[in-house]
Formats: C-alpha cells, sequence, structure tokens
C-alpha cells in the first residue's frame, strides 16, 4: 500500500512539473528553432547537396555550443529582469549602450531583409507573387503580436516552430541509406579539408550563433515575467530548443544529401533552389522544403523583428512588452511594424542588391556578435549583478573556449565572404 | 498658405528633432557611470574588444576601397 501511495506521490509530483515546465516553456524552444532562419536552411541544404552526410557530426557539435551561449541569456534575464540592450547600458555606459543598440538595428533589419527574401522565393515556387507573399506575411506578424498578450503570441509561434520540424518526415519519406548517414555521424573530412571545406563549416557555425538570439532570448524572458526559481525550466527549455535545432538541421542535411547530393557536389545559391530541383522528381518532399523555408523564413522574421523593438524600447524608455495593447506601446509596435514595412519594401523594389544584403548580413554581424559575446560573459562574472546565479569556473572554461572559438571563426568567415580569394 | 505650411512642418520637425537630442541626452546622463566595477580583466576585455572593432571596421572600409576603385 505503501509502495502506491509513493508511486501516486511521485506522479502527481512529476504531473505539477511538468505542468510548471509547459507554462514557462517557450523562449528557448523558439530562439533555438527561429535560428534555423532562412539563412540557416539553406546553409544546410547547401552543405549538404555540396558534401552528402560528411558533415552530419559537426552540426551536431553545434547544438550544445548554442545551449551553453543561451543559457547565459536565461540566467542574466531572470535575475537582472532587463533585456541585454539594458543591461549593456547599465553595465558598460552609453558608448558600448549605443554601439550595440545601432549596430544591432542595423543588422537586425538587413536579417529581416534576408528572411522576406527566403519568404518570397519559398511561395514564389507556388506561383505565389512577391507583393502578395509581403503583404500576408506582415498582416500576419502584425495581427499575432496585436493580442496584447504574451502568452497568445508565444502559442501561436510555438506552432510555427512545430512546422519547422517538416524537414523531419520530409527527409525519411526519400528513404536515405542510413548506413550512411551514420557514417556522417563520425567525425571525418572525406573530401579533404580545403577552403570550400572551412567556408562551409563557418557558414555553419555563423548560422548557428546569431547576435539577435542572445538580445531575443533575454527581453523574451524578461517579458515572460520569468525569475531566479524559473532558470531551472528555462534552461531545460533551451535544451530542448537546442535538441529540435539541431535536429531540424540534421534533416535537412539529410534531405539534400539524400536527393541533390552527386560526387564532386552539387552547388546550391539557396533553399529555394533546391525545393525547385526537386520538386519535379518528388514533388510532395519539394514542397515540403520549400514551405519549411517559408516557415524559417517566418520564424526569424517574427523574432528579429522583436528583438529590435524590446531592444529600442529597454533602452529609450517606451512601454515593450507584448501584453501591452497598441494604445499604451504605441512607439513599441509603431518600430516593430515599420521595420517589417521597411524590408518588405526592399524585396520589392526592383534591382535591390538582394544578394549583396545576403552577403553583408554575415559581414556586419561579425562587428556585433563578439562585442555582445563579451558583454554577456563579463556581466555573467559580476557577483553584484548576479549574486549565487554567476558562472561557476566550468562554466567559465567552456563559455571562454566557446566565444574564443565562435569569433575567430565568424571573423574568418566574414573575412572568407569579404576576400574569397584568399580562402 | 504654403509657405506657412512649410514653415509648420519645418518647425514640427526641427521640435523632433530636438526631441530626440534631450532624449539621447537624458539617456547618456542615466547610463553616464557604469553600474559594473572595471576590473583590470574587464577593462582589458573592452580594449581587446575596440581594438578588435578598429581593425574590422578598416578592413570593411578597404574593402570598399577596393570595390570603388
Amino acid at each position: 500500500m505503501e509502495f502506491w501511495a509513493s508511486l501516486f506521490y511521485k506522479y502527481r509530483r512529476l504531473i505539477k512539473w511538468l505542468s510548471l515546465y509547459l507554462a514557462l516553456a517557450g523562449p528557448g524552444i523558439i530562439v533555438m528553432i527561429a535560428d534555423n532562419d532562412a539563412g540557416g536552411i539553406t546553409t544546410y541544404a547547401a552543405t549538404g547537396a555540396k558534401f552528402g552526410f560528411s558533415f552530419i557530426w559537426f552540426v551536431i557539435l553545434l547544438g550544445p555550443i548554442a545551449y551553453v551561449v543561451q543559457e547565459m541569456t536565461v540566467r542574466l534575464g531572470a535575475v537582472t529582469k532587463r533585456g541585454h540592450a539594458e543591461a549593456i547600458f547599465d553595465a558598460f555606459g552609453p558608448f558600448w549602450g549605443w554601439f550595440s543598440l545601432i549596430d544591432l538595428g542595423i543588422v537586425n533589419f538587413l536579417t529581416l531583409v534576408t528572411e522576406f527574401i527566403g519568404m518570397t522565393a519559398a511561395l514564389n515556387i507556388f506561383g505565389v507573387p512577391p507583393l502578395v507573399t509581403v503583404i500576408s506575411v506582415s498582416a500576419l506578424m502584425i495581427a499575432i503580436v496585436m493580442y496584447g498578450r504574451y502568452w497568445t503570441w508565444e502559442k501561436i509561434v510555438l506552432l510555427f516552430c512545430t512546422l519547422n520540424l517538416i524537414y523531419i518526415p520530409a527527409a525519411l519519406i526519400v528513404r536515405p541509406d542510413y548506413n550512411q548517414v551514420m557514417g556522417g555521424l563520425m567525425p571525418a573530412f572525406p573530401y579533404g579539408f580545403n577552403g570550400e571545406v572551412f567556408f562551409f563549416l563557418m557558414a555553419n557555425i555563423g548560422t548557428t550563433i546569431a547576435p539577435w538570439m542572445i538580445f531575443f532570448q533575454q527581453s523574451s524572458v524578461v517579458d515572460k515575467g520569468m525569475t531566479e526559481k524559473d532558470i531551472p525550466f528555462g534552461k531545460l527549455d533551451t535544451a530542448i530548443g537546442a535538441l529540435f535545432t539541431i535536429l531540424v538541421a540534421v534533416f535537412c542535411i539529410i534531405l539534400t544529401g539524400s536527393l541533390l547530393f552527386k560526387p564532386g557536389g552539387t552547388d546550391i545559391e539557396s533553399a529555394a533552389d533546391a525545393a525547385r530541383a526537386i520538386i519535379g522528381s518528388q514533388p510532395l518532399v519539394g514542397t515540403a522544403l520549400a514551405i519549411g523555408l517559408f516557415d524559417a523564413g517566418l520564424l526569424g522574421a517574427i523574432c528579429i523583428s522583436l528583438a529590435s523593438s524590446w531592444a529600442m524600447g529597454e533602452v529609450l524608455g517606451w512601454a515593450h512588452s507584448i501584453n501591452n495593447k497598441l494604445s499604451e506601446a504605441p512607439m513599441f509596435y509603431a518600430f516593430y511594424f515599420l521595420s517589417l514595412l521597411g524590408a518588405g519594401i526592399i524585396v520589392l523594389l526592383p534591382g535591390a542588391p538582394l544578394v549583396l544584403i545576403t552577403l553583408f548580413v554575415q559581414v556586419i554581424a561579425v562587428t556585433l556578435l563578439p562585442a555582445a559575446l563579451v558583454f554577456l560573459i563579463v556581466l555573467l562574472n559580476s557577483e553584484e549583478l548576479m549574486g549565487k546565479y554567476k558562472n561557476t569556473l566550468f562554466q567559465n572554461v567552456l563559455g571562454f573556449s566557446i566565444i574564443l572559438m565562435i569569433i575567430i571563426l565568424s571573423t574568418l568567415y566574414a573575412l572568407s565572404v569579404l576576400f574569397p580569394e584568399v580562402f | 498658405m504654403t509657405s506657412a505650411n512649410e514653415k509648420g512642418v519645418g518647425h514640427m520637425e526641427k521640435n523632433m528633432v530636438q526631441e530626440w537630442i534631450g532624449k539621447v541626452k537624458e539617456i547618456n546622463h542615466k547610463y553616464s557611470q557604469p553600474r559594473l566595477h572595471m576590473t583590470p580583466l574587464v577593462k582589458a576585455s573592452l580594449l581587446a574588444l575596440r581594438i578588435y572593432l578598429i581593425i574590422l571596421v578598416m578592413i570593411l572600409v578597404y574593402k570598399f576601397y577596393l570595390v570603388v576603385r
């Protein structure tokens, strides 16, 4: 009898814990899945088409790296109750504050343009004109923030996150050679290590950690009202998100590696190109790839435009919560709408240098990413700010190593985009 | 009439710019004293960051020069 009572007690505790987790889940999963934005999906699709399953192991390694960085933003947000932009102003003064805010505004706006490029290209496969895509997407994005409830916004976005998992069934439909897939789990460079391999690996790192992710998750944790006691749930949420982001990346590589890879590698310019190439022979899979690309762009756009609006609101003193109604936070929503409008207009402009913008994003992001990462780890080491939640020695060793690696590799990636002849 | 309108718009723009300048000054004043204790390690990190950014900007300017030339 005592055994059953104990079992029932444990069951009730588990249910209670799960209910609490489900209430607090969101920021980590959203930021991690949105990390697989239009640019990310293009990178994974291109990696699979070029090198088959060879670099699945490398992409899997990126999951824990993303987790280590994003976990720090959860603690920082939950303890300080401040977004990253405000935290930088407060801790480092106006020079670094303005630098980060202006740089974030530029990087995010350009990234938003690339998300619109991805979405318009994806829907264009189904014959939808870019103008219709831009108007519909903007209307949808405005509608989901207009409810005036963070909870509603989060659940709608989580629904879009679920759609991002479309690559998993799509890859399973093509019946990949599982022996070869397993071979891709072993760290190796079957095609040698040359400039091209290096470029692809750096591109994969570049898509894994982006500056907006740090700003977005910290602000999201604050807007959700998470506190110190919620940190374990925030960590779990981020870990689950990291798992999903890697699953999507791996299955995207399996998909294009199975259908597009040929000895010598296949070059593709974008995920939309990959979808077009596949849709003729495998309509269902090609359609899934295009839908996934659209969803990836949409998720990226939602998170990036909000990351900017939150940051501006924090610093400029505007009311800046999704819990606010339009009349309560007019500047916050105006900035959000104007970002969408601006990015949409640029994509629709005839002759707009969209390829240049896509390349420029990768370069300009490198001016912000190292700064955001350095600020993050310095803030996490402040006893005054973090108290008992400051980094431990192990977290610092891990954090410093990862941040140093990201800074070096993302800088090399930017240089390889600027001077391709050198690499 | 047109001139009066233009004058009004110009005045509004001037007010907006002044408002923004005031806002920036207010923010600068609010955060003028960094809250973080500047240990030698923090100072060294920020210096390294400044040097990194200066080098990066120089590289970007060089690339821009190559493209324009």
